[in-house]
């Protein structure tokens, strides 16, 4: 490689990154995320009605934490709202939570549905200071800045007449953010706990399934009493989220099924022995990590078989 | 051209924080100039359930009247699972937590008494018991519960 080569190398590189996080592609991986995590938060923050005005209003017990970066002048954004206010704004985010999963001004929706996310995160959700309750927040920004309801949508029955329909191709932006996201979620919780002190046993295992978010299958299983194999399931756990990161991006035999399996199984055995069920929604979301390209041949394969 | 500019701002700026993130969740170590707040909705994102404990613990709230101290049922106001009523009520955001929770006492008072509960005090403790391998509060006894006084409110 001559020093003469050097700016070509940069300018192919460049393209390569550009049209692997920006390239236009086909709507429909990023319409159904739209769909399932638009309908997942509704449903997440529809369970709360009965109880809305005890958890974000002057009726109950909330202390509101103003973010540092917030300017001084804002901060009367977060003072605790009286009953009725509290229970319009809760209106609202059920309102822009609805439009975004059958897609009606899906941009506007998922935008309004992310300020006010942000809202409930800094007046009470901070307390509970979940790392789901900000996957959520980021998924809604990330929807806000993309071209969701380009199919799977109220927009595309009105502009082509059926929701199946779609003539757009759309940026692939949002998708590869989403991927990344998961990926690094995955990663950091996978990583750390090589060398995490809590983690070097099978302790941590044992002494969860005792605690505050165990389940009565986790307190059934722990009533038999102490295992080795508690050992060898937390060196499970680290296995399995240590490989599905990687696995995700490997196209080459079965890896990435295996990947997503192992996913599933992490994630429904959490869901049975602990009260931690708000990462199921990661389940479905494996979607992004196939192509638009390959899941658009996939769609039109099933079509096809069904019509023949 | 500003639109492909703006976005690949975006992202170079989005993966930088999750770089400092993942740095922090690897390494315990922060990558220097970078202020913590920006970083920490990224670090949260990938940094669950990093520790447990031998011993379970609960947030107790107490009403005296008629020379008495009466338990009060939480779960009233604060309406979520015991795992979430346990993270919630460290009040772990919070630097001074002892006002806090002298605050809670105070809108528990309040709200006690518009269920015709009037108390005259209301304090707020810490109940730490050992876990059991047969249930959640079957350690919960006498004798190997400790209970820390964490705030009074007082009428």
């Amino acid at each position: 490689m001559t020093l003469l080569t050097i700016p070509l190398r940069l300018k192919s590189w460049a393209l390569v990154w550009e049209h692997w996080w920006t390239r236009k592609s086909y709507p429909h991986t990023m319409g159904i995320i739209r769909a399932a995590f638009g309908a997942w938060l509704l449903m997440y923050w529809a369970i709360r009605l009965p109880y809305i005005k005890i958890l974000f209003s002057t009726d109950g017990i909330v202390f509101p934490k103003i973010p540092t970066y917030m300017p001084e002048k804002l901060e009367w954004l977060l003072q605790v709202p009286s009953p009725n206010i509290a229970l319009a704004i809760y209106c609202l985010q059920l309102i822009a939570l609805t439009t975004l999963t059958i897609g009606l001004h899906t941009r506007l929706s998922a935008f309004i549905a992310f300020c006010l996310s942000w809202y409930y995160f800094y007046l009470s959700l901070h307390l509970f200071h979940t790392s789901f309750d900000r996957l959520y927040i980021l998924v809604l920004l990330v929807l806000s800045i993309s071209k969701a309801g380009e199919y799977l949508s109220i927009e595309c029955w009105e502009k082509y007449g059926s929701p199946l329909k779609w003539e757009k191709m759309v940026s692939i932006f949002p998708q590869r953010l989403l991927a990344f996201q998961i990926t690094m979620t995955y990663f950091g919780v996978g990583f750390q706990k090589l060398w995490l002190p809590g983690w070097q046993g099978g302790e941590m295992l044992w002494y969860s399934m005792m605690g505050v978010w165990a389940t009565p299958l986790a307190f059934k299983i722990t009533s038999y009493g102490w295992s080795d194999l508690y050992h060898v399931g937390v060196n499970m756990v680290k296995m399995f989220e240590l490989f599905i990161p990687f696995s995700f991006w490997i196209k080459k035999g079965k890896i990435r099924w295996i990947g997503m399996g192992s996913g599933l199984i992490f994630h429904v055995l959490i869901d049975l022995l602990l009260f931690i069920w708000w990462f199921a929604i990661l389940i479905p979301s494996y979607i992004v990590f196939f192509s638009p390209e390959e899941f658009h041949a996939w769609l039109i394969r099933v079509s096809k078989n069904r019509i023949s | 051209m500003i639109i492909r500019i703006f976005r690949q701002a975006l992202l170079l700026g989005y993966i930088f924080l999750t770089i400092c993130a993942l740095s922090y969740t690897l390494g315990r170590k922060q990558v220097p100039g970078v202020k913590w707040p920006f970083v920490t909705h990224f670090y949260a994102m990938m940094a669950p359930f990093q520790n447990y404990t031998t011993s379970n613990a609960e947030l107790v709230a107490e009403g005296y009247r008629n020379r008495t101290w009466e338990r009060i049922d939480l779960t009233n106001y604060l309406p979520h699972s015991r795992g979430e009523i346990a993270i919630r009520t460290r009040m772990s955001s919070f630097n001074d937590k002892k006002s806090i929770y002298t605050a809670m006492a105070e809108k528990l008072q309040t709200m006690e008494a518009a269920n015709g509960r009037v108390y005259s005090s209301i304090r707020i403790v810490w109940e730490k018991w050992p876990k059991s391998q047969y249930g959640f509060y079957e350690g919960h006894t006498p004798d190997d519960t400790t209970r820390s006084n964490v705030t009074q409110f007082n009428l």
